[in-house]
């Protein structure tokens, strides 16, 4: 007897939403409109693929971050630039190598 | 995965893990979903369920309903009441009423680890009590209303309005801006009118006959106005707007009139009033008439017969009243400094505890920031480097409500919020912040926000919406009902209801490792198990506030049975509970996803661990969602699973469940599968009358 519906490899599509499938834009891009029944009689109960909250939450910290990108102003082509927050990733000496999604004002 | 027969005819439709929790659906959800649970554990041991311990009540010694709770450093917990009882609860879980607040308490608590003491708002008050744990041990002292009314020394009050430079800089009225601090009674205060102004016994609406101010604080408490000599007649100040509304009017007889003094018109109620607004001089916001029944009365003035030059001290009150009666706490600590901040109405007030005795109002800032007027404060908390400010607007109709909501966001160093978040949907309720995720409650569902531009609905918590009801909703939940136990969200919901079909209790939300999913279920209901208001004689049901400590929550009720008396309590789950008194589950609705087509049940089936002593389990099922039909007998001690014969058991649609009781137990009931047996009947014609037997 099938017991298709007990397994939790159901949740397995909830990898590929962390990563690509939220948008606070688009909402739930991943969402599964559940097929109609096929007219076999199952054995379980019909399930939908688990969203996390967190996932959504990941997706949003990453997309939309609260305090927005600094203004690039054209023609400054020299100067100090200080680049520091919770968003970036120092090296060994301290100095900022990666930004994620935005740049301290 | 082919679907049919295999080695056998009947199908087993069989639940062996819970992790899903409860679905907002019947007959869908998230795999290992159901439909509905009472008093069970589905998450610890996911392939399992297992009764969790039920709350039991330790204090019904109470005159109101407790809505905020602290502990101090020694582990004494103190609760206040939304009545104004303020509660010390003992390492025994032993509770005695301490005082009794100025009016009622408003859902506000905090407790300073530094100063050992505890500040504790009422409506318009803040009352002390301590040093709670040092000082003078076992005998802390209560100081009702510490913080009350006190009096501006802003500029826009205290001084002359100077025509030269169009602010409110000219003399000084009195010395009241040299007094080190607060101002809470004119006694502190010296006069500086060497000159007078006689009264008369009408006023014309005119430049010179209204004494003009622009206010920094308020609500306002009264006025007082230094007589020179109070003649002979009853005085009566008029307060008016700057469109001459009276905004109120108050009379003192000559007998209670002293002249060469102070002498405080006192309004009564709270006067609501615009801080901070423009400073035009006679097009001032707010100004005062002064007449006499009698006109040989003068008042001191700075310049001569210059009513406009009048000497007065305007007082307000600590707090306003609001319309839900809340004023919430939290301390925050910001880059400007740490604050105990408090919801005071459509304004966040700090205090940074510069003086326990008599803070100038510099220090206990009553407007540290405005919000949308008319939104009175519903909850406050913190994430990130922000204080999270909820806002609703409160009708004084209940059931004519606003639908009306805010979330501000500050981080302590501007003067006003660092950005704000509308939410339309309704008022944010019990705001709360839980692994760095901000959740609330928003018109019967769970929200949550952690540095998005949007807010997300997590999931239905009682209600989608309310159609075909039947009745106005008006759903509560009070500002300190949501927290966390065992690294899960506990929901107290709600606090109070309309809606009889709304089950109170504390619901829970989350997980207990990151490979199993988020879940959702009613977790603990009350000792007395009363679920629902106006029902069954109970009117008046009301969850207060729910704590956790560790391993010790807290669940603060009330009630008015039947006979009309208004009950009062503290539950508490701790590890010293016994498993809960009722509990029970239900599956999704099965129907093979083939609804149109006949089956029949023929069994239903549930294991568990050796059935312990104490309890009762009842399995029932339900066909075509009509009435539950349980079993005739309850499992016996040791036994390892029941067996229930389904008849009659055609169906389209069944649900399965079953209900139990607990008495003088001490260990969980673990269940570890639910089957129910089904004969597909494929030789049935699929399609018929749904009557045709």
């Amino acid at each position: 007897m099938n017991n298709e519906n007990n397994e939790t490899f159901k949740n397995a599509p909830n990898m590929s939403l962390m990563f690509t499938m939220y948008s606070t834009t688009f909402g739930n891009g991943a969402f599964q409109l559940l097929p109609p029944p096929t007219g076999n009689m199952e054995d379980g109960f019909p399930s939908i693929p688990y969203l996390s909250l967190e996932a959504i939450i990941y997706q949003q910290q990453s997309s939309n971050p609260l305090s927005a990108p600094s203004t690039v102003l054209a023609g400054a082509s020299a100067g100090q630039q200080v680049i520091g927050s919770t968003q970036t990733a120092n090296d060994a000496t301290g100095i900022p190598r990666y930004i994620i999604g935005n740049q301290a004002k | 995965m082919a679907k049919g027969f295999k080695n056998e005819e009947r199908y087993k439709i069989h639940n062996q893990y819970f992790e899903g929790g409860v679905s907002i659906d019947p007959k869908i959800g998230v795999a290992n979903s159901f439909y509905q649970s009472q008093g069970l554990d589905f998450r610890s041991v996911p392939s399992q369920l297992s009764v969790l311990p039920g709350a039991r009540t330790v204090a019904t010694n109470l005159q109101d309903t407790i809505t905020a709770m602290v502990q101090d450093v020694n582990g004494v917990r103190y609760g206040v009441g939304d009545g104004g009882g303020f509660y010390r609860i003992n390492t025994s879980n032993v509770v005695s009423k301490i005082a009794q607040l100025d009016s009622n308490g408003s859902a506000g608590l905090y407790y300073n680890q530094v100063t050992d003491q505890i500040y504790i708002p009422s409506q318009t008050t803040v009352s002390l009590y301590g040093q709670v744990t040092s000082g003078n041990p076992g005998n802390p002292t209560f100081r009702s209303a510490q913080f009350g009314k006190s009096a501006s020394t802003a500029p826009g009050c205290v001084n002359l309005f100077d025509l030269s430079s169009g602010y409110y800089a000219g003399l000084s009225r009195n010395n009241s801006q040299s007094i080190t601090t607060g101002i809470t009674s004119t006694s502190q205060v010296t006069t500086n009118a060497t000159e007078t102004y006689a009264l008369k016994t009408t006023y014309a609406e005119n430049v010179v006959e209204g004494c003009y101010f622009s206010p920094d604080i308020e609500p306002f408490y009264s006025i007082a106005v230094y007589i020179a000599a109070k003649g002979t007649g009853n005085w009566t100040l008029t307060l008016h707007d700057s469109v001459n509304n009276q905004l109120a009017a108050v009379t003192i007889t000559n007998a209670n009139l002293t002249s060469g003094g102070y002498n405080e018109f006192v309004f009564g109620k709270q006067i609501r009033a615009l801080v901070n607004a423009a400073q035009t001089g006679n097009n001032s916001s707010y100004h005062f008439h002064l007449t006499s029944t009698v006109a040989d009365g003068t008042v001191g003035t700075i310049n001569e017969s210059d009513f406009t030059s009048t000497d007065f001290l305007l007082f307000a009150y600590r707090l306003l009243q609001t319309n839900n009666g809340w004023h919430p706490t939290a301390f925050f600590n910001s880059a400007s400094g740490s604050f105990l901040c408090v919801g005071n109405g459509p304004y966040l007030s700090t205090y940074n505890f510069g003086n326990d005795t008599n803070p100038l109002n510099s220090m206990w800032n009553r407007h540290a920031l405005t919000l949308n007027l008319g939104h009175e404060v519903c909850g406050l908390t913190t994430n990130n480097q922000y204080l999270v400010i909820a806002t609703e607007k409160r009708s004084t109709t209940a059931n004519r409500n606003f639908q009306e909501g805010a979330l501000y966001f500050w981080d302590g160093t501007t003067a006003q919020p660092n950005f704000k978040i509308d939410i339309p949907m309704g008022a944010p309720y019990g705001v709360y912040t839980f692994n760095n995720v901000t959740y609330f409650c928003v018109g019967g569902s769970l929200y949550a926000w952690s540095g998005g531009q949007t807010v997300i609905k997590v999931r239905k918590l009682a209600y989608q919406n309310t159609d075909y009801l039947g009745a106005v909703d008006s759903t509560i939940i009070n500002p300190n009902m949501l927290t966390s136990r065992y690294s899960l969200l506990m929901i107290g919901y709600p606090s109070t209801t309309t809606n009889v079909k709304i089950n109170y209790g504390v619901w829970s939300w989350g997980t207990v490792e990151l490979s199993f999913p988020n879940s959702y279920g009613y977790s603990y209901s009350l000792a007395n198990n009363i679920q629902n208001n106006n029902t069954g004689g109970i009117t008046n049901l009301k969850i207060g506030s729910v704590y956790n400590f560790v391993d010790t929550m807290y669940i603060n009720w009330s009630y008015t049975d039947a006979g009309g008396i208004t009950r009062y309590g503290v539950d508490v789950v701790d590890n010293f509970s016994t498993p809960a008194t009722s509990f029970n589950w239900q599956s999704l609705i099965y129907d093979g996803t083939v609804i149109y087509k006949t089956k029949i049940g023929t069994r239903y089936k549930i294991k568990f661990n050796s059935f312990p002593a104490g309890y009762t389990l009842t399995p029932y099922y339900i066909l075509d969602r009509g009435t539950p039909v349980y079993a005739t007998a309850s499992p016996k001690v040791g036994d390892t699973d029941i067996l229930m014969e389904v008849t009659p058991g055609r169906f389209k649609e069944v649900q399965w469940g079953f209900t139990g009781t607990s008495s003088g137990a001490t260990q969980p009931l673990i269940i570890s599968g639910i089957t129910m047996e089904i004969e597909p009947i494929p030789d049935e014609v699929d399609l018929r009358k749904d009557n045709q037997s």
